[in-house]
């Protein structure tokens, strides 16, 4: 009944140009306009999606994901050539995303967003009521917790395996587990009209 | 297998292949127990919706908003580029004013002053640091060896 070998073929890994990228990270930090104009505009998509599905706010992923790009300009030189740029990238536009979600907390919302995994939230959690009028799927996510909606995110929207997500949250493997795992079966309830 | 662990091997499926015995294990369970498989239809059903959430292009206004600092990240390359050639010319200034002042008599204050006989070298002593402390300039007072604290007073 469980057809594994259809879920590696879902969830292909993302395509990765560690060559192409070291030579854009190399020359971008060396001032090559080109260089940098590759970077953006091969990644803004990424960038924007990611942002944009994390926070449901057009506006603010635009913001975010201009910072994310400026500070990618000046960190460049830090970038190590293994790599593609998207990890590296996307790790910067999500330490963006929870800085901001942080500095706008209100009291209520602070523990909500550094959820504990094994934490329930509140039934009077601010982000669920956001949920009495959503109708999909998109909506839905903004509900969940900060980080479990990140590693559904990455998950779903990035095609990334466990190691990436873990290696662009910066938290361990089992943690990305759990936060996709609990992020999904909340979804799932909620979905279905369950109270979480 | 529990129903709980059931649920989690359900979960993994949908990230990673189970191992034969798993995924055995998850059938047989499946065969028997309507709750289990009620999870996973809904679970595919998410799985599904969230695997099929349209991919977004960025605005035009992104790439705009980025043209400032993709300017100023190139003028900054720049000039750094330009160090070196900076580098160069004042390293070239300094010598050709060392050499003049070496080569003009009236210039230069004083003659430049041969080592003399008594000073430790590095190589007599083999460390410049020990060659100075074991060598008593002609003239200067003892060091440590014959140093009196009491005649001193």
């Amino acid at each position: 009944m469980v057809n594994g070998g259809a879920a590696l073929l879902r969830f292909p890994v993302s395509p990765a140009a560690p060559g192409r990228d070291a030579e854009w990270a190399r020359r971008g930090a060396a001032g090559d306009r080109a260089a940098l104009e590759a970077i953006a505009r091969a990644y803004q998509d990424r960038v924007y999606g990611l942002l944009l599905k994390l926070s449901g706010d057009p506006e603010l992923a635009l913001d975010l994901s201009q910072e994310t790009f400026v500070r990618a300009f000046r960190s460049l030189k830090g970038f190590r050539g293994g790599a593609s740029l998207g990890p590296w990238l996307l790790k910067i536009a999500n330490n963006l995303f929870l800085d901001h979600v942080r500095a706008h907390r209100t009291e209520s919302f602070d523990a909500w967003v550094d959820a504990d995994p094994s934490r329930e939230p509140a039934a009077e959690d601010p982000a669920l009521s956001l949920f009495d009028n959503a109708s999909d799927l998109a909506a839905a996510l903004l509900t969940l917790p900060v980080p479990w909606r990140q590693a559904l995110v990455l998950r779903y929207v990035e095609d990334m395996e466990y190691e990436t997500i873990a290696e662009v949250l910066d938290v361990p493997l089992g943690t990305v587990k759990t936060w996709l795992f609990r992020g999904r079966d909340r979804l799932r309830t909620q979905l279905k009209g369950e109270a979480p | 297998m529990s129903c709980p662990t059931i649920r989690d091997r359900l979960q993994a499926s949908l990230d990673r292949p189970l191992d034969e015995a798993d995924r055995r294990a998850l059938d047989t369970h499946l065969a028997g127990c309507a709750g289990c498989r009620a999870y996973q239809a809904e679970l595919a059903a998410l799985d599904a919706g969230l695997s099929a959430m349209p991919r977004v292009q960025a605005p035009q206004a992104l790439m705009a908003g980025l043209e400032a600092a993709m300017d100023q990240q190139a003028a900054e390359g720049a000039r750094r580029r330009r160090m070196p050639a900076w580098a160069w010319s004042t390293a070239a200034g300094v010598l050709v004013l060392v050499g003049l002042w070496r080569l003009a008599p009236g210039l230069a204050p004083h003659p430049i002053a041969e080592t003399s006989p008594g000073t430790p070298t590095v190589e007599a002593s083999g460390d410049p640091l020990l060659g100075w402390i074991d060598a008593d300039p002609p003239g200067a007072p003892a060091l440590l060896k014959d140093f009196d604290p009491v005649a001193e007073e």
